[in-house]
């Protein structure tokens, strides 16, 4: 009960999830705070840092897509466009993949790091392989293209981390 | 030579340039991620209460050494599905 007061007096609040067991245990409780407090804290570092990359993964798809548009062709536009998008929604999916409750421990921490990284992989190679097997007019190079700045430039969310200005 | 051999053998080499490209996109993929793993366990094990701020950084971190990785595989693609290769028998 006093870590609960403890807590209180911090400005950290107890979540209805662990509530029961907080004041029953209380080493186990505060565990459980440092936990439950440090999975809200790595969700909002990594949808914020994945809103920046996605945003700037949007302008530079854009801004490729109609330079192509007006020096190729529309083919070749859609094309790197359909790059772009297929590692924008790869990110996403790997991000949704983090957004599920896992144990805090360095392993397990690990662990659903790497299923959301096998997730945007696959997710992306589905896409193009998708892209090259249905889309008749496909312009190779303009996909690759578009699919390479898209990828690289997902670095930008790097700059988010540890930063609180949007 | 005729035009069934040249396309086979450009077809053969394709297909191992195809695996080359993918099997060593994957193999330094594999050994830089499991660097930063390895790193990322450390600092863990040293200050437990990092262990969110890293999680960001190392999530992002992967997808920037897997890049080169899924440019290789769109790469690889292009000449499965669309050999440019290809053009020069007509």
């Amino acid at each position: 009960m006093a870590i609960c007061k403890k807590l209180s007096q911090e400005g950290l609040t107890l979540t209805d999830e662990i509530n029961d067991n907080a004041c029953n245990s209380e080493i186990h409780g505060y565990e459980k705070v440092n936990r439950v407090h440090g999975m809200d804290e790595t969700k909002i570092t990594i949808n914020h840092a994945f809103q920046k990359a996605a945003r700037w993964q949007i302008i530079v798809t854009v801004i490729i897509c109609a330079a192509i548009l007006a020096g190729i062709g529309v083919h070749a536009a859609i094309s790197s466009f359909l790059g772009g998008m297929a590692a924008l929604v790869g990110g996403y999916a790997g991000v949704l993949m983090t957004r599920q409750r896992v144990d805090q421990s360095p392993g397990g921490v690990l662990i659903a790091l790497l299923k959301a990284e096998i997730t945007k992989i696959m997710v992306i190679s589905l896409q193009l392989l998708a892209i090259f097997k249905l889309y008749d007019g496909l312009v190779a190079m303009a996909l690759i293209g578009g699919l390479a700045a898209s990828v690289l430039v997902s670095g930008a969310g790097l700059g988010a981390v540890g930063n609180n200005k949007k | 030579m005729d035009n069934m051999q040249l396309l086979a053998q450009i077809q053969a080499f394709t297909g191992i340039g195809i695996g080359l490209i993918i099997g060593l996109g994957a193999l330094g993929a594999c050994i830089g991620i499991g660097i930063m793993c390895s790193s990322f366990l450390d600092g863990a094990a040293r200050q437990p209460e990092m262990i969110p701020v890293l999680q960001g950084k190392v999530f992002l971190l992967l997808g920037l050494i897997d890049a080169s990785f899924i440019i290789g595989v769109g790469l690889a693609m292009m000449f499965a599905f669309a050999n440019p290769l290809l053009s020069v028998i007509k």
